[in-house]
């Protein structure tokens, strides 16, 4: 990691709800520097919620979507043609773009001889910051009805203010969203369940972790009994266990109610620095 | 004529996968559909029996001919998706093909024809019988997108197999958010039953999943998991769904028999039916199924 780029630590679980916004909002609450948290759950952000910072302003994300001008359109189909996803439709009189099939790849634009498409801005989501204390805070809302998640996620990242450590709140999976959360992130942090479902969709995520280049360690939510047996399993999937986290039915009712953990008990503030004191420094994070 | 059900949850780990294998055991028999084909879960509870497996193919993704590339970076530059990166010591660029959307820019820029697109192996599904019917399942390769497509062709699958073997109903077990594999599960479904917890993000959350399956003129019913650990925020969902006509159709308490269930492979209904949930999820299933 150069200086002037912001060392992005992606939380994510396969799994939903394993716990990644608790971690991602209590790292955020206890760092022992200026952070950013970036909420990267674009189809249903909620770390807000939790943390409750003052939001600042609200900026569209727009992707470039093709329209075929009428008037210059020569019907020869080579838009037609061009178009790997079906999105441009052939008809009687001239070719349109179906925007639901569009990639915003440019191919036809690029195909078409006689100029006859040009690309304007369509809206897909948008990005709003804010903060809360020295806590720069920004995320991203997909629009309902809309596909284009990672461009919002692509889009938020390119707001983490330089030179500070950021936090990206992931999505849960490990198809487009959560790879798009984690492209070019310095550090992996797994929040794991330890259960079936959730040990079994670790794998999943951390396999595309590893095909991005990005190394990962885990923290244990919701454990019983320090790292109940998981210390090999992880090792298989070239993780360490950094932290765990018991399971306690208060805060569980401290999550349901959007009050962040260090603050309904303060003792917990100990293991969200014991957490960073673990995260490897070669995430970025300042010494 | 076959019902569809979608099971889905805004928020991700309220019960659904949990929830939908006791109500396959409920309705005596059903085409399943496991919809999260990023993490797969329903088939560790059903013990599927393999009967067909198939590479699902889709897209195309671009492959770099060296021997061709003479360095110059149009590719780099034109390629909308990060696909390609250009090496800044002079050699050829890198072609990231998680990031390749299959799109063929790079074909029509290259001025010496290195690019050729290939079909993309984007993952693998399966058809397989459990006790309670055939169930359809999916696994996606790590890194790869086309989820939707993938959760669109394991539905037409399940419509297809209910139709020749006489099946009523087809329940599909859906993923988290609203994305593509969402709007995917959700297309052509008769009803909807959306599985929430309470608390302030899944009713958050729980508000853009009705929202989306409004868009797709899908009714829904609601069904409040875990409701115990916050009485209030299981009132406020309750409202909210009232408010959207969204039929309110009972309430689970939180039971950690439902992960010792998990733990040993099954559903809650036979992990121990004793349990004042498993009577809950009876509860559901009867209120539920003259909609479905």
């Amino acid at each position: 990691m150069t200086g002037k780029a912001p060392a992005m630590i992606a939380v994510v679980s396969g799994k939903g709800g394993t716990g990644k916004t608790t971690v991602s909002v209590n790292l955020a609450l206890t760092a022992p520097f200026p952070v950013a948290l970036l909420d990267c759950d674009v189809e249903e952000p909620n770390s807000s919620l939790t943390l409750r910072p003052e939001m600042e302003k609200t900026v569209p994300v727009t992707r470039p979507l093709p329209e075929i001008r009428m008037d210059r359109c020569t019907g020869c189909g080579a838009c037609v043609e061009a178009c790997r996803f079906n999105a441009v439709a052939r008809t009687p009189s001239a070719p349109f773009v179906v925007p639901e099939l569009c990639e915003s790849c440019g191919a036809c634009l690029r195909a078409c001889p006689a100029g006859a498409i040009e690309e304007s801005p369509q809206e897909v989501g948008t990005i709003s910051e804010g903060r809360r204390g020295t806590i720069h805070f920004a995320q991203g809302t997909l629009h309902l009805g809309h596909t284009q998640g990672p461009t919002v996620i692509r889009a938020l990242k390119r707001t983490a203010p330089p030179g500070h450590c950021t936090l990206l709140d992931g999505p849960p999976g490990a198809s487009c969203p959560a790879v798009a959360t984690l492209r070019g992130c310095a550090y992996a942090l797994f929040v794991v369940e330890p259960t079936r479902f959730g040990l079994h969709d670790l794998e999943v995520v951390s396999k595309a972790a590893r095909i991005l280049g990005v190394p990962g360690g885990i923290v244990l939510n919701r454990a019983r009994g320090g790292d109940g047996g998981l210390g090999p399993f992880a090792a298989s999937l070239g993780l360490e266990i950094l932290c765990s986290l018991p399971e306690e039915k208060r805060f569980a009712e401290a999550g349901l109610k959007g009050i962040p953990l260090v603050e309904a008990f303060p003792e917990t503030r100990s293991f969200f620095l014991r957490l960073w004191d673990r995260l490897p420094v070669r995430a970025g994070v300042p010494t | 004529m076959t019902k569809e059900l979608v099971v889905l949850s805004g928020k991700g780990g309220t019960g659904k996968t949990s929830l939908t294998a006791c109500l396959a055991r409920l309705a005596g028999g059903a085409v399943l559909v496991d919809a999260d084909v990023d993490a797969s879960n329903l088939p560790l509870l059903l013990g599927p029996d393999p009967k067909h497996r198939e590479d699902f193919i889709s897209g195309e993704t671009a492959r770099l001919d060296l021997s061709r590339c003479e360095r110059c970076g149009v590719c780099a530059a034109a390629c909308r998706f990060g696909a390609l990166t250009e090496d800044p010591s002079g050699g050829p660029p890198r072609l990231d093909t998680t990031a390749c959307s299959g799109c063929g820019v790079c074909l029509r820029v290259c001025p010496r024809d290195a690019f050729t697109l290939v079909p993309r192996r984007a993952g693998q599904w399966h058809a397989s019988r459990t006790a309670f019917g055939p169930l359809l399942f999916a696994e996606l390769e790590p890194g790869q997108g086309h989820s939707g497509k993938l959760v669109s062709l394991l539905k037409e699958t399940a419509r297809g197999l209910a139709e020749k073997s006489g099946y009523e109903r087809i329940l599909v077990d859906g993923p988290p958010g609203v994305g593509c594999p969402v709007h995917a599960a959700l297309s052509g479904a008769d009803r909807l039953l959306l599985v929430a917890e309470p608390g302030v993000s899944s009713l958050h959350d729980a508000e853009r999943v009705l929202g989306l399956a409004d868009h797709f003129g899908v009714a829904a019913c609601l069904c409040v998991n875990k409701w115990d650990l916050d009485p209030e925020g299981a009132e406020k969902l309750e409202s909210m769904a009232r408010s959207q006509g969204v039929l309110v159709m009972g309430r689970i308490r939180y039971d950690p028999a439902f992960q010792d269930a998990i733990h040993h492979g099954r559903d809650l209904l036979v992990e121990d039916p004793t349990r004042p949930a498993a009577a809950e999820v009876t509860a559901l299933w009867n209120s539920l199924e003259p909609f479905v």
